[in-house]
């Protein structure tokens, strides 16, 4: 088992259990309240890419410089807002040929990140 | 009146008012229009009514290029040397030439056509009624029925091109017993038009051979080369050999930039939000009960996104091919469709399927139809063709997909992937994924003057006073819809500029 695969493998199992999972610990501790409720429902999913992306870009791998990319709010229009002009400026990163927004992937990343401080 | 060529006894007139050379969709279309207004009209056309083999080899010729599967049979399998021309194997896909083609594009296409997409439009309406469909046929709502409404038509960022489905129209078989009541119209099977008489720089008689050994001579006031996007490249080169490359080859353009229509199959999608039933227009072909007849929509991006990325015209055709996602794909999916309905959307489910990616052609001078000194059957000099794609043809393919997976994406509807399988590394060359849509474009194409085409704004040759052409041949640059629906339009607007001649 690779690091990366203990480590999905670790938040995986974190965000099972129903104490804090990594999208609350985003809230409470880094982001504030406006991050999306919708999130929690794929919050494994969101890990997993999240790790795909960070394998590509380990240099991102860092909270406050993640979080430093990201829209100043993390609220459902500012977001839709940073996605949609990232698809349209072709600021998009390509992971097994999906064609991605960086501000999305960049929001699992952040999303992983949070799981791996649990 | 038809007549055979074959046959010594047949006589067509010793003069026309107009000589139509080639009866496909062009030459029966301008034969169709002209006779209507009471004008003396010969047909000549080099196959017979039927199929034959042996006049099918004599289109054999040699093909360079980037596809050497097509080495020995392009030229041979890629037309129809018979009645009707190639529209007796054509698919019946109508959508009008887009706007953008006609205007100048730098890296694309510098120079533009020297007509707009206006001077053409209010020929496509009668276009439709000859193919059997039913205006209007730009993009737009106006006329579907609900269940059948084009999605994705007024998107900011995507686009989609409706194509109409003509039955689609065998021109020999619709048209041809219209043709032979006609009075006014002699047309000659089996009989090809070998050589020509000038006087100064008109175009006196054309001098014709069949494969029984009789010659003939006929003369018109006016004379129309249709004999299709490759043979009328051939044709002239032929003509022009006897009398001092005057017919609009003065400055070697005769045969060059010559075009077809490269697909790519290369990516994949899903959409959501999107019902199945309205998605199925991108799939299917599907009957219409306003227009009463069948479409087929296709998928682009909007011009903005073209000229921003500097992107040639592309359209891409949808289908079910493509395997599942793996597991790290599902992850970046799942993640995807959940941010996606936190910006809105709805979600419908998943709509794994692949693009079939179809590409303006690159321009370029040295793609171009030739003669060599093989004879034919006839004793005439034998096509060949060069069309090779350029070396940054791939990299083209994948910067026009991954535009339209940008587009969805920015469109908050789904997400897309680029699909690069391994063996693609030898595309276009190996042709597993690649081939020629057989639509050839260019080789006469239309200029302002003669240093960079063959015809003007009206189709008549640089340098001659009555020599003018019909067929994708005049194209200046190729679009990507299917041509014959232009070449159609583009013919009913020669038959009015002959009129008023």
């Amino acid at each position: 088992m690779t690091r990366r695969e203990l480590l999905i493998a670790m938040a995986a199992g974190a965000l099972g259990l129903t104490g804090p999972d990594a999208i609350t610990w985003l809230r409470v501790n880094f982001v504030g309240p406006d991050l999306p409720a919708q999130l929690d429902a794929i919050r494994a999913d969101l890990v997993k890419a999240g790790w795909l992306y960070l394998d590509k870009h380990p240099d991102e791998a860092d909270l406050h410089r993640l979080r430093g990319q990201l829209p100043p709010t993390l609220n459902p229009a500012d977001l839709h807002a940073a996605i949609t002009t990232d698809f349209v400026l072709g600021h998009t990163d390509t992971l097994f040929g999906w064609v991605l927004s960086v501000t999305e992937l960049r929001l699992c990343a952040l999303v992983a990140l949070s799981a791996e401080k649990l | 009146m038809i007549l055979d060529g074959l046959d010594s006894s047949a006589m067509p007139a010793p003069h026309y008012d107009v000589c139509v050379v080639g009866a496909g969709a062009a030459g029966i279309t301008l034969a169709r229009k002209l006779a209507t207004r009471s004008l003396s009209i010969c047909v000549l056309e080099a196959g017979g009514r039927a199929f034959d083999q042996a006049q099918q080899d004599i289109y054999a010729g040699p093909y360079e290029g980037s596809f050497a599967a097509e080495e020995f049979e392009y030229l041979r399998t890629s037309r129809t040397r018979m009645l009707g021309g190639t529209t007796n194997y054509w698919t019946g896909y109508c959508a009008p030439l887009q706007e953008s083609c006609f205007e100048p594009r730098p890296g694309i296409a510098p120079n533009g056509w020297p007509i707009r997409a206006a001077d053409l439009a209010p020929y496509y309406p009668e276009a439709a009624e000859i193919l059997q469909i039913t205006p209007p046929v730009h993009d737009s709502d106006a006329g579907y029925s609900e269940s059948r409404k084009p999605l994705l038509v007024h998107r900011p960022h995507l686009r989609t091109l409706n194509f109409h489905l003509s039955p689609p129209t065998r021109f020999g078989d619709v048209y041809g017993a219209e043709l032979a009541a006609a009075d006014n119209v002699h047309l000659l099977l089996n009989t090809t038009a070998a050589e020509v008489s000038m006087d100064g720089d008109r175009v006196t008689a054309i001098h014709t051979r069949d494969l029984a050994g009789n010659r003939r001579t006929i003369g018109a006031d006016h004379f129309v080369l249709a004999a299709g996007g490759i043979e009328n490249s051939r044709l002239l080169l032929l003509w022009n050999r006897a009398h001092g490359n005057r017919l609009g080859n003065r400055h070697d353009q005769v045969g060059r930039y010559f075009m077809d229509h490269a697909s790519v199959h290369m990516a994949g999608s899903w959409f959501r939000e999107l019902p199945h039933a309205a998605l199925n227009a991108y799939l299917f072909q599907q009957f219409d009960e306003v227009r009463r007849h069948h479409t087929k929509a296709a998928l682009t991006v909007s011009p903005e996104w073209i000229a921003r990325r500097g992107l040639p015209n592309f359209l891409v055709h949808a289908g079910f091919m493509a395997p599942g996602p793996g597991p790290e794909a599902r992850a970046l999916i799942s993640a995807a469709r959940a941010i996606d309905e936190m910006r809105g959307a709805t979600p419908a489910g998943s709509f794994p399927e692949y693009f079939q990616l179809i590409t303006e052609p690159p321009l370029d001078a040295d793609n171009r139809v030739t003669v060599i000194d093989e004879p034919d059957e006839l004793g005439l000099p034998r096509t060949q063709v060069r069309f090779r794609l350029p070396p940054d043809y791939p990299d083209t393919c994948r910067r026009c997909m991954r535009a339209l997976v940008e587009a969805v994406g920015a469109e908050g509807i789904g997400r897309g992937r680029v699909y690069v399988d391994p063996d693609m590394g030898r595309w276009p060359e190996s042709g597993q994924f690649t081939h020629l849509q057989d639509h050839h474009n260019g080789g006469t194409r239309m200029s302002t003057g003669e240093k960079t085409g063959v015809v003007d704004a009206n189709c008549r040759v640089h340098g001659t006073d009555n020599l003018h052409v019909a067929s994708s041949s005049v194209f200046t640059t190729g679009g990507v819809p299917n041509p014959t629906f232009t070449i159609v339009a583009l013919t009913l607007r020669l038959a009015d500029h002959l009129v008023s001649a």
